[in-house]
């Protein structure tokens, strides 16, 4: 890298940022929604106990800043478990479990949202609780649930900039690093602020489209 | 024998009485209508026949065996009945085929291509075998409908319930629902239909329940019962149906 010009340099650098972010957040989604997936069935269970604790889950996860939860889990682990973690899992762990709780509840409000005909028509063919769920509801509350996803993809990939506090090497640390180096704070800035917002804007397209897409079909 | 009877049913939407005292039974084959306003309880009658909502008091005999109410019993009895309701409630993501063979499949534990032969017969007996892969959004309401009788029938249900069947449906497509349910009745399938189309009810249901807020207010053999009756409160029934 050293023998290319310093332009380049800096461009590679925050491209690789860049896609640390993304990959950070693709993670955190698609970790996050298989846990939420499956505690949104636990919440909607008759099991009381279960539901209560996954609402509980969601609830404090969806109701605490994801930074002290950055903050509790960096500091915290060292302390509870004599376990020093590194950024890049204290990142995951943190944004996984947050993202989690807010997938809990986008699948427990998509499966609600499917018409209550379509269990009672379930049910009559003679189908289980466990069969009428998978064959027939998930089928469709996975639809409902494309277009709320795609906007908390966009949210945790915003929220994943507090991860810079505490040194974990994404877009806006990429940015305050390329500051130091050559104190031109407006300039690194607006380029991470061009960079977050090319991203987030393309996916909001993207979500657009899917959303018109499932609309028509 | 009756193939089902229901003794003194009670039921509650917490403190509202929706059914009260019900008694009723129905014979092997017959077609046994019921009438009342809305709010009268005969949709919620139905769905205590095959179990979708428990019974607060009485009981409900299948082919003379009281019903139960732990899961297994439930989903055993379940498989007695056929349920056609007012809004079809197809499977929105599956092709007309699908929704009649996803029963069979996976319930009835029957072969795929078994299964799809006897759905194209069904098919092709409410005269739809030209929508085989349309989607019900694809369909109007009454071709809806009839793919619901095709997969209601694909479970070979001992009764039929239905649930007002023509009262979300446009005026010229009621009629072809009707002619496959008139078939169902000369075939001698046991039905209960909860309808307001009188005309049907005269010339198919052999006998008639009127319902008004929860309980059984008069039955009859349909003609008697339409031409004559008893009670003021079907007198202003039948009055309000047909100057509607």
């Amino acid at each position: 890298m050293e023998n290319q010009p310093v332009v380049i340099q800096y461009i590679v650098f925050f491209a690789k940022a860049a896609g640390v972010t993304l990959g950070i957040s693709a993670l955190s989604l698609a970790v996050g929604s298989v846990i939420g997936f499956g505690f949104s069935l636990m919440r909607i269970s008759k099991q009381r106990i279960l539901s209560l604790l996954t609402f509980a889950y969601a609830e404090i996860f969806r109701g605490t800043p994801i930074l002290v939860q950055l903050f509790l889990v960096y500091f915290g682990l060292p302390i509870v478990f004599h376990i020093n973690v590194s950024a890049f899992t204290t990142v995951a762990v943190s944004m996984i479990l947050y993202t989690a709780g807010y997938m809990t509840e986008i699948f427990r409000a998509a499966i609600q949202a499917v018409d209550r005909g379509q269990w009672d028509a379930s049910y009559t063919i003679g189908m289980t609780y466990t069969q009428a769920l998978f064959k027939v509801v998930v089928p469709q509350a996975m639809r409902i649930a494309v277009p709320p996803t795609l906007g908390q993809f966009i949210s945790i990939l915003k929220d994943s900039s507090l991860a810079s506090i505490i040194g974990f090497m994404e877009l806006t640390k990429a940015g305050m690093a390329v500051r130091a180096r050559t104190s031109s704070t407006l300039l690194a800035f607006t380029i991470v602020t061009c960079l977050y917002f090319v991203i987030c804007y393309g996916l909001s397209i993207a979500s657009r489209r899917v959303e018109l897409r499932l609309k028509k079909a | 024998m009756p193939i089902l009877r229901t003794e003194k049913l009670d039921k509650y939407y917490d403190k509202l009485h929706v059914l009260k005292n019900v008694s009723f039974s129905v014979e092997r084959g017959e077609t046994l209508i019921i009438l009342g306003p809305s709010g009268s309880g005969k949709s919620t009658l139905l769905r205590c026949l095959n179990q979708l909502e428990r019974i607060d008091g009485g009981t409900i005999y299948f082919e003379e065996q009281p019903f139960t109410y732990d899961r297994r019993s439930v989903y055993r009895n379940r498989r007695n009945f056929g349920m056609i309701f007012q809004s079809f409630n197809l499977f929105p993501q599956k092709t007309a085929l699908e929704n009649i063979t996803l029963g069979p499949i996976t319930v009835g534990k029957v072969p795929r291509a078994e299964a799809e032969r006897e759905a194209l017969a069904l098919l092709e007996k409410v005269k739809l075998l030209d929508k085989t892969h349309a989607y019900p959004a694809k369909l109007s309401g009454g071709q809806q409908q009839r793919v619901a009788i095709a997969r209601a029938l694909a479970m070979h249900p001992k009764v039929l319930l239905f649930d007002e069947p023509t009262s979300a449906l446009d005026p010229e497509t009621i009629g072809d629902v009707l002619e496959v349910m008139r078939k169902l009745a000369l075939e001698k399938t046991t039905m209960i239909v909860v309808t307001h189309e009188l005309g049907f009810a005269r010339e198919i249901g052999e006998r008639i329940i009127f319902m008004d807020a929860g309980e059984i207010v008069e039955e009859g053999l349909s003609q008697e019962l339409l031409a004559r009756p008893k009670s003021a409160r079907l007198s202003a029934f039948l009055d309000a149906v047909l100057h509607k």
